[in-house]
């Protein structure tokens, strides 16, 4: 059964307002709303396009909702299922932007938006490291990696660390030698 | 300064740095970044690796995609409303039309081996770009010279990382725990 518009809209704002964090959060939600309760996505649709999220630009929300949107109302539904998961959290950034901008002398306030800089360090930091035991050994969780040990990806990751601390490297060239170096390597 | 330039050439510039960034942000959101740091602070030199480190704390806490919402903000920050509004535009844009694209042949794609050992490379490279920058910013917290907030930073990575905690429960903790003791602390210096 083909979705209206409006079911596409109001589905993917659901997806875009309740998804906090980021990245990886919101693959139990998109499952869990889209595959197993309307069924617009096969489950291994999904899997694919997480795949394909992987190897293309752009957060899995984005490319869920342009997926499917495209798959269910061409490319009005698109725009439309891409608009719905965006606005929720473009609105609700602005507010605490303007916020915390607004209270700029307030000392508690500040220092929750010190301490919130703090949490974006470890997150990222977190993030960074399950991308490098991914790269490193073909898994991202801590206990299943062992045996599975890369020294081309080690390579490449020690490689690209000295280009960008020492040589200050444009992060976009070194992801380029990357993928050429992934090329000649496997 | 891009800050004095007209109002058109900002939004211009804003479409063109949110393309470039949007295009080569691959490796999930956390790849922004290195690349708005690039794009916003050392090519354009608009505002500071620390404003930037404060935009992506705010876009973090707010729902739906950070890489969407840190456009917003910078958009915002750069030429306002229109900005914001613009900026969004221009970061959706590039994921739609590739998506568009590989939806009709991405079997092949997932299949081909050049592409897949192409992707194993960058992901390396791109483990290195994160982690390069996640040094940067222990530099910038580690600048406050407050005890605390290395170690939140600390506590969170090893919440997130070993234990797996999950990220909407880690950040409202936090904002609940600065809350009550910079509360404390205020009080004590009255």
């Amino acid at each position: 059964m083909t979705p209206s518009l409006l079911d596409l809209g109001l589905k993917f704002w659901q997806i875009g307002s309740f998804s906090i964090g980021g990245g990886y959060a919101i693959i139990a939600l998109i499952e869990d709303l889209l595959v197993n309760q309307e069924h617009w996505l096969t489950m291994k649709e999904y899997t694919d396009i997480i795949a394909i999220s992987q190897m293309t630009p752009g957060p899995l929300a984005i490319n869920t909702s342009s997926f499917v949107g495209l798959k269910q109302g061409g490319i009005l539904g698109a725009t439309i299922a891409t608009f719905s998961c965006v606005i929720t959290g473009i609105v609700v950034a602005l507010s605490g932007y303007r916020f915390f901008n607004t209270h700029r002398d307030s000392f508690v306030i500040m220092g929750v938006l010190r301490g919130l800089k703090a949490v974006a360090t470890g997150l990222i930091g977190s993030a960074g490291a399950g991308i490098l035991l991914l790269a490193l050994t073909g898994h991202n969780t801590l206990n299943s990696s062992i045996n599975s040990f890369d020294a081309y990806a080690f390579g490449i990751m020690v490689v690209s660390m000295f280009l960008l601390r020492r040589y200050k490297l444009n992060s976009i060239f070194v992801m380029a030698l990357g993928a050429c170096a992934g090329i000649a390597f496997y | 300064m891009l800050q004095n330039r007209s109002l058109f050439y900002r939004l211009l510039w804003l479409f063109k740095a949110n393309i470039i960034i949007s295009c080569m942000a691959i490796g999930g959101g956390y790849m922004i970044m290195p690349l708005m740091k690039k794009q916003f602070v050392e090519n354009g030199k608009i505002f500071t690796f620390d404003e930037l480190i404060e935009m992506y704390a705010i876009s973090q806490s707010a729902p739906g995609a950070i890489a969407i919402n840190l456009s917003a903000i910078t958009g915002y920050r750069v030429a306002g409303t229109l900005g914001a509004i613009l900026s969004c535009i221009a970061a959706v844009l590039p994921p739609l039309v590739i998506i568009s694209i590989v939806a009709t042949c991405y079997q092949q794609l997932i299949d081909n081996h050049e592409v897949n050992a192409a992707l194993k490379g960058m992901m390396a490279a791109i483990a290195a770009i994160i982690i390069d920058v996640v040094i940067e910013m222990g530099k910038n917290v580690a600048r406050t010279k407050e005890p605390l907030g290395l170690v939140t930073v600390a506590v969170i990575f090893f919440a997130a990382f070993v234990f797996d905690v999950n990220a909407i429960l880690l950040i409202v903790s936090a904002l609940l725990f600065y809350t009550l003791v910079l509360n404390i602390q205020a009080r004590r210096k009255k």
